[in-house]
């Protein structure tokens, strides 16, 4: 073997060593959500955030962006500049609106899917209407959101919604891998989970999903110590170890509507949810559908999320499988070769004025 | 393992033997043996110290230490395989839904006497509780939305009124 590789080796190793040494004495705290960005609209702990487009020839339809509800943050989408699928996005001329939903506490345990479905989702649509003066807009539902947009667009299909993208939303919760069986009704008992904590409590959140898949703070850990030379590679890792560790609350109505009439009743693809004493049908869904599953997906798996093209009326859909999981179809370098740019030209391709 | 042996067929080996090892775990763990902690860890080492201890000593090949990344992440996802398996079973669903109850059954009424407790301590130093602050944010969220409601209302009436072409 060549005495340049082993001494190079042992630089590495050094290296390592002094980088995750300042990971734990020295811990800095990484500066996220950098794009720029103004506020239009707050409701309770929800707010309306606008992202001004930064380049590219700008699309006349705006997007409005719904990530997951409770559980994380929404900046994962905006991690780092250079690695944010927000910035990708406003960069490739798109306005862009995101949806954080917000952290709840105590006073927000009364919020129920209802709420969000038939009061926040349209209201919030009608304000990205009104701020980007547009006549209507592109809705982009991740996780959560997708089913949560899902069921607006079904409520309200006058909506000027031109086209709607389901990103690793789980529609048929039948097919929605370990979580379907470990909440079957006949195991979790949901209500006395709810009566007793008030809401589905964060710490609660993360045990659920570190137990999802027990082994990847292992492999998280791994990779880190062989790429800890590289110090790009430990600033990306702080800012993805920061969301990946900040867990938040579910209000304690929403999470047993959710795990009653979504996880173990499957009511959205059955035609038998009701909200505010309307069925949802997912039938009256007719704008352009595009649906992204990632094929190693276990919190979302594929065919969850495929369900939804079969479920809607329009005549323009399509599914595509990506590689990755439930995280890395939407960050990081996975997601900035394959979901972005998939994402950004479906939409650019019907955005009109 | 023959130091003739080249990274790739040290790759092949280590990757069998994890795949039998893996399949020996998931019947252990079908059988709700109790899972043996060192040998979960065993091959990791041994495998990584080897890969060390030529790298030093006989100057392996250049990608020896690329054979123990993959060696390492083709372990973990062997592992991770095993492990979901295992917990996608009725039983274990049974079990944590079992646990989960039993966390409830000792956690629920200490919450509760500590709640008490702590209301009634507020209560004597004139404080609010935490059930009556977060009433009192319940109240203005409440009032938030019937602001907008009334809004929207506003806003209909005036669209309505507006002549067409405005």
């Amino acid at each position: 073997m060549a005495e340049g590789t082993i001494l190079e080796e042992i630089e590495r190793t050094l290296k390592r060593l002094a980088n995750t040494a300042q990971l734990v004495a020295k811990p800095t705290e990484p500066e996220v959500g950098q794009t720029p960005r103004t506020l239009v609209y707050r409701r309770n702990k929800s707010r309306l955030y606008h992202y001004p487009v930064q380049g590219g020839s700008p699309h006349p339809t705006p997007v409005l962006f719904v990530p997951n509800l409770g559980i994380s943050r929404p900046y994962i989408f905006d991690l780092a500049p250079g690695g944010s699928f927000i910035e990708y996005m406003v960069k490739g001329g798109f306005n862009f609106y995101l949806l954080d939903w917000g952290v709840f506490g105590d006073e927000d345990n009364a919020l129920t899917v209802d709420e969000c479905v038939t009061e926040i989702l349209p209201r919030v649509i009608r304000r990205v209407l009104r701020h980007a003066g547009a006549p209507g807009l592109s809705l982009l539902g991740y996780c959560m959101g997708a089913p949560l947009s899902a069921c607006a667009l079904a409520l309200h299909p006058r909506e000027p919604v031109r086209a709607f993208v389901n990103m690793a939303g789980p529609i048929d919760f039948a097919k929605a891998g370990l979580f379907t069986c470990w909440m079957d009704k006949r195991v979790f008992d949901v209500d006395r989970l709810i009566n007793t904590y008030g809401s589905m409590p964060a710490e609660m959140v993360r045990l659920g999903f570190k137990m999802l898949k027990p082994t990847t703070d292992l492999s998280t850990l791994t990779n880190l110590w062989w790429n800890a030379w590289n110090e790009r590679y430990v600033e990306g890792f702080k800012a993805l170890n920061k969301w990946a560790n900040e867990f938040v609350p579910m209000p304690g109505e929403f999470f047993r509507q959710w795990v009653k009439d979504f996880y173990q009743e499957n009511k959205l693809i059955r035609g038998q949810l009701r909200v505010r004493g309307r069925r949802v049908d997912l039938a009256k869904i007719r704008c352009p559908v595009l649906v992204v599953g990632a094929r190693e997906d276990n919190i979302c798996p594929p065919a969850c999320a495929r369900a939804l093209i079969e479920a809607v009326s329009s005549v323009e859909k399509e599914y595509v499988e990506l590689p990755g999981g439930h995280i890395s179809l939407v960050a990081g370098r996975q997601a900035a070769n394959n979901l972005w740019p998939r994402v950004s030209q479906w939409l650019a391709q019907r955005s009109r004025a | 393992m023959s130091s003739s042996q080249t990274p790739d067929e040290i790759f092949r080996l280590w990757r069998d033997s994890m795949a039998k090892g893996a399949e020996s775990w998931a019947k252990v763990l079908g059988q709700g043996q109790r899972p043996d902690v060192y040998q979960f860890w065993r091959p990791f080492f041994d495998q990584g110290m080897e890969a060390w201890s030529r790298l030093l000593t006989q100057g392996a090949a250049p990608d020896l230490l690329e054979s123990w990344k993959k060696f390492q992440d083709a372990w973990i996802e062997a592992w991770s395989k095993v492990l979901t398996q295992a917990m996608g079973t009725e039983n274990f669903a049974a079990a944590l839904g079992k646990h989960l109850d039993q966390h409830l059954s000792a956690i629920g009424p200490a919450r509760k006497q500590m709640a008490e407790v702590g209301e009634e301590m507020l209560r004597v130093l004139n404080l609010p509780s935490r059930r009556q602050v977060a009433d009192l944010a319940e109240l203005v969220v409440a009032l938030e939305s019937r602001i907008e409601a009334l809004e929207d209302k506003i806003e209909a009436l005036l669209h309505r009124e507006r002549p067409a072409g405005d």
